[in-house]
């Protein structure tokens, strides 16, 4: 085996481990990771979300239910955000100029995040398009909910009320 | 928890479904998910093949419609209308343009084929006595008799032995090495095809259920078909499984007016019996797709498929020499024999025959295709490869690349080169010496050895409303010496052919709903106008658009009429046609109309409407009682399928109030619909034309204003309408005019339900007569080609039911449905009364 | 038969490595195995009625009397 397949072969197993890793995210800190809020290039901190519930979802316009969820989660972040809840949303795309027309045409009112290096998703260990981390008001992901479809809003809705409802620490 | 991915393999399950099927919308990332909003293309392709052969239109809509979450609904109709020539049979040139005696005329004057000399149906003792006329017959002959008289055998001078030496000399005629092969084609009347194919698919959370069926109806060809395909996905979806399996059941009749070229049967001998035939395809596929890297898809399919039952071609023929012996002539001229007793096949001239296919077929494919992404382009490359293989002999290897190239502005070009080559069918040949031990023959070209190359490419404009717009050309170029190894056919069979495409693909949702979610849609206010009326309503909004589809049908079998009341047969023949006796009347007219809108609001107070149609009509005529007998120009029935009219139409808001609306229409109705339409289905420039009422527009540009009130109160809804048609022109290309129309229609009705209204209404038209008359030929032995016979006043009422949803996810959505029946007329000169018509009008506005 | 299992393994192998947020360009329009399909109905129709081989792009049925 050649020097490429066998970097490639170590990085399948590494894959096949990450699985295990994966499922012990549950639970976890929110881990950092470096996603540019756009204009100033500032690395966004979710430690400045303690105290409040966060959704962090990531996305892509190449993505269709990812764009698919977004007024919906627009309306539920503006519906909820009095009683402590955010959204961020990471964009993955490969070419941030498209992600921002998109936004442009369609605008929405939570935080949005950038990161066209794959490190975030990789961070997260993203499984799937989109993929919505719900983070309590101690930082730690309680839950990851992977895809989307119309039927998963009620879902969301109750997992976040669920969140809110929970005492600050 | 749902693990709905976004999946990107294009590996779906509509590759493993019907041709149609491929039709339907694609998107980036579809895969695994059903659309997020409603999709509509529709479509256009001219077909032409070199030297005036084959010509098809191609007329194509498809829409994909999400019912559910995880249920999509797609449907798809295609109607092709085709004419031309198509290749009926080869013969050596030996065979050829042979001396023949004439009948009164000295010497052999006529140059003919053979096999063209007499028909069977003449008779066997007919078409034996036109072989006696070739001069090859009489030296063969004559050759016979003078051997045997010099040698002394007295007893072999029959005039059997010496006729059937004269047999043999025409039909043995020598054929050379390198003789070339000649084709002769047979004109193809119009004929037209329509396919509508439902589907249905089911998304899982790893797995993707798709079902559809349709039908293809064709005047000689019924077929019916469906199938159901499985995709899973794996691997994290980056491996995609794909089981198909498909079924199609055939009828196939042979169309006399088509058949045969020069030779239709009358009932003479040898009488084969009529096709009624029958085939069945089975058919299962698998196929794998793979993603190699962030850039590269790879996909492997197999197939197979099992035909069985009637597989040949009805009509095309092969020329077998000694088939039928020259003693078998001689049995043929002596009347001892009969057609199906010299030879099992259908025999349609001398050494010429119907051709005969085995009836089974199995086929198997093996493909793969590659899609490669190239960053540095923005450009994707596209290889596939197909291996066939089936038990008729036939392999072939098709290679295929296709280049998509992104450009500014939303455009792509996608240049396509494709190679294909075939072996012959083991039962192939453009012609036989001898017999074959198995009973098959064909010399269709479609089964010969040969290759072809094409070329094309595609432009393709994304507008920022969620709609594009393409066109397209490609060039096909069919060749024996292309095989790949050499020993194709020769060139004899080569053509060429050019597919020239547009299509118009529409994403069915407003700019701004992907935020405003499905409420806060439409808010209709008293519903649509019936179904009948045409350019009734208004949409609300600036930006707002609608896509529509209206179908008319009428089926008329009534009686003549002059004026307000019946006439009989004998005053027609004496006063409907002119100068002349009529010998024909319409006994029944079948309509179809189809009529496709899309309306699209400039701004609060315009919209704009562009409207094509499709109409299929049918004619046929009966002779009329007591009228001379020798004219069949009119046998058979008349049919017209095609393009009409286009109507282009502004529309302007003057009055909008709560319970109020007016509105006044402005518009052209441009003369895309052919006016040339013949008897005998060619199209030709001399062929006699079918009557006014068969041509399929006006051949005019005419122009359609309308003035259109609506009101609602509570649960009452009413209306009224004045339109006009004026024609602009005062003569169109064949010499005529229409006359003008001024209609005018009221109605009223009840909402029964919120969503649900039904209406009565009535219409008074005035329609003036034909004015000139056609420069070129009709038949001039039916009323309704005179152009004193069109026109006159009616008054019809109508009942109708309109459903329009305001919200939920049917939300956009009109359905209506009327019926319009005639109460009064009086109708200018001679004509076929009108009937009853159904109008169902649906409706999108988004 | 070692050599076709390492082949396949070498050939696969890279798609391990393709993450669910790489897949971009895989989901653009132009790398759909059927990026076109109306205009391909319309020639695989053609092609179908012109040449002897049918199926391999997956259509089945949709019967047509061409001649």
């Amino acid at each position: 085996m050649r020097g490429g397949e066998l970097k490639i072969l170590i990085a399948c197993i590494f894959l096949v481990a990450s699985f295990i890793v994966s499922a012990e995210m549950v639970g976890q800190k929110v881990p950092f990771c470096p996603a540019k809020i756009n204009a100033s290039e500032q690395n966004i901190d979710f430690e400045k979300y303690r105290g409040k519930v966060i959704l962090i979802d990531f996305w892509a316009t190449w993505c269709p239910p990812c764009k698919q969820s977004m007024p919906f989660l627009n309306a539920l972040r503006n519906e909820l955000v009095s009683q402590g809840f955010e959204i961020i949303a990471i964009n993955v795309d490969d070419d941030r100029e498209g992600a921002l027309a998109f936004l442009k045409a369609y605008p929405v009112d939570y935080l949005l995040g950038f990161d066209s290096s794959g490190v975030c998703p990789s961070t997260f260990d993203v499984k799937a398009m989109p993929s919505s981390y719900f983070i309590d008001k101690q930082g730690r992901v309680r839950d990851i909910h992977l895809g989307y479809r119309e039927n998963d809003q009620r879902y969301i809705r109750n997992k976040i009320t669920e969140l809110l409802a929970e005492k600050r620490p | 928890m749902a693990v709905t991915k976004c999946n990107v393999q294009q590996s779906k399950a509509v590759l493993a479904l019907t041709t149609a099927a491929l039709s339907l919308p694609g998107m980036g990332c579809k895969a695994a998910i059903p659309v997020a909003e409603a999709k509509a293309n529709f479509q256009y392709g001219h077909y032409q093949e070199s030297d005036d052969r084959m010509k098809v239109q191609i007329y194509h809509a498809d829409m994909i419609l999400p019912l559910a979450d995880r249920v999509e609904l797609t449907f798809s109709i295609d109607q092709d209308t085709y004419s031309g020539a198509t290749p009926l049979f080869n013969l050596p040139q030996a065979m050829k343009d042979q001396p023949k005696r004439q009948l009164g005329v000295p010497g052999f004057s006529q140059l003919t084929d053979v096999v063209a000399t007499a028909s069977p149906v003449v008779g066997r003792f007919e078409m034996t006595s036109s072989m006696r006329g070739f001069k090859l017959f009489e030296e063969g002959a004559i050759k016979f008799f003078n051997d045997n008289l010099i040698a002394g055998n007295f007893a072999v001078l029959t005039q059997q032995n010496i006729n059937t030496a004269g047999y043999s000399a025409l039909i043995n005629n020598d054929v050379p090495i390198g003789n070339s092969t000649n084709q002769t084609f047979s004109p193809h009347p119009q004929e037209t095809r329509n396919m509508p194919v439902f589907g249905l698919n089911y998304y899982f959370d790893d797995v993707t259920l798709a079902v559809s069926s349709g039908v293809s109806d064709e005047p000689d060809f019924k077929s019916t078909f469906g199938s159901a395909n499985v995709s899973w996905e794996l691997n994290d979806k980056l491996t995609t499984l794909n089981f198909g399996t498909g079924i199609t059941f055939n009828d196939i009749t042979r169309s006399v007016s088509h058949a045969d070229g020069a030779h239709a049967f009358h009932g003479g001998e040898p009488e084969y019996p009529e096709l009624d035939a029958e085939s069945e395809f089975y058919n299962g596929n698998f196929g794998i797709s793979q993603v190699l890297s962030k850039n590269t898809l790879i996909q492997f399919n197999t197939s197979f498929t099992h035909q069985k039952g009637y597989l040949s071609n009805p009509y095309k023929l092969v020329y077998v020499r000694g088939e039928i012996t020259a003693e078998e002539y001689w049995d043929l001229e002596a009347e001892s024999s009969t057609f199906q007793e010299v030879s099992s096949l259908e025999m349609m001239g001398v050494d010429l025959f119907r051709e005969v296919r085995p009836e089974e077929r199995n086929q198997w494919t093996v493909s793969s295709q590659l899609r490669q992404y190239i960053p540095a382009a923005d450009a994707a490359v596209h290889f596939d490869y197909r291996y066939y293989n089936d038990d008729w002999g036939i392999d072939s290897h098709t290679f295929e690349a296709t280049w998509y190239q992104s450009l500014p502005n939303g455009i792509t070009i996608a240049p396509n080169i494709r190679y294909y080559t075939q072996s012959q069918a083991d039962f192939y040949a453009p012609y036989f010496l001898a017999p074959r031990a198995d009973g098959n023959y064909s010399s269709d070209y479609r089964l010969s050895g040969y290759g072809a190359l094409s070329g094309g490419v595609t432009f393709t404009k994304e507008f920022t409303k969620g709609f594009s717009l393409e066109a397209g050309f490609e060039y096909y170029t069919h060749q024996g010496e292309l095989k790949l190894g050499g020993g194709g056919e020769g060139d004899f069979a080569d053509y060429s052919s050019y597919l020239a495409h547009g299509a118009l693909k529409l994403d069915l949702s407003k700019a701004g709903r992907i935020l405003g979610g499905h409420q806060g849609h439409h808010k209709h206010h008293g519903g649509h106008p019936p179904a009948g009326v045409m350019f009734g309503h208004m949409l609300e909004n600036a930006g707002d658009m609608m896509i529509g589809y209206n179908y008319m049908y009428s089926d008329r079998d009534g009686d003549m009429r002059y004026g307000t009341d019946r006439v009989g047969d004998q005053a027609i023949i004496d006063n409907a046609c002119g100068s002349k006796k009529c010998t024909f009347k319409p006994d029944a007219m079948v309509m179809h109309m189809h009529m496709f809108n899309f309306m699209y609001a400039a701004t609060d107070w315009l919209n704009l409407m562009l409207m094509p149609q499709l109409i299929n009509m049918e004619m046929v005529m009966e002779p009329l009682q007591g009228a001379a007998d020798d004219d069949d120009s009119h046998v058979g029935g008349h049919v017209s399928n095609g393009l009409g009219d286009t109507s282009l139409v502004a529309m302007f808001k003057l009055l909008k109030t709560p319970h109020h609306n007016i509105h006044l229409g402005l518009g052209f109705s441009a003369p895309t619909g052919n006016i040339n339409a013949t008897l005998d289905g060619t199209g030709l420039s001399e062929s006699e034309r079918q009557s006014y009422a068969m041509q399929l527009g006006s051949g005019t540009w005419d122009f359609k204003p309308s003035l259109t009130y609506t009101g609602s109160a509570a649960n009452w809804i009413w209306g009224a309408q004045v339109s006009a048609t004026k024609r602009m022109q005062n003569r169109n290309k064949e010499g005529y005019v229409l006359g003008d129309v001024i209609s005018g229609t009221a109605w009223g009705g009840y909402k029964i339900l919120p969503w649900l209204s039904g209406t009565v209404r009535g219409i008074y038209s005035a329609q003036g007569k034909v004015r000139g008359e056609t420069t070129t030929p009709n038949s001039q032995s039916a009323p309704n080609e005179f152009p004193e016979n069109y026109g006159g006043k009616f008054f019809d009422l109508a009942f109708g039911i309109n459903a329009s949803i305001p919200n939920g996810s049917f939300a956009g959505h009109s359905l209506g449905v009327e019926w319009v029946q005639p109460i009064e007329h009086d109708y200018n000169g001679y004509q076929f009364e009108r009937e009853g018509s159904l109008s169902v009008n649906w409706g999108y506005a988004f | 038969m070692y050599k076709v299992i390492i082949l396949w393994v070498i050939i696969f192998l890279p798609a391990c490595s393709v993450k669910p947020w790489e897949r971009g360009n895989l989901a653009k329009q132009k790398m759909a195995i059927n990026p076109n399909p109306g205009l391909n109905a319309l020639r695989d129709h053609a092609f179908t009625s012109k040449e002897a081989s049918q199926g391999g792009f997956g259509s089945s049925g949709g019967g047509c009397g061409c001649n």
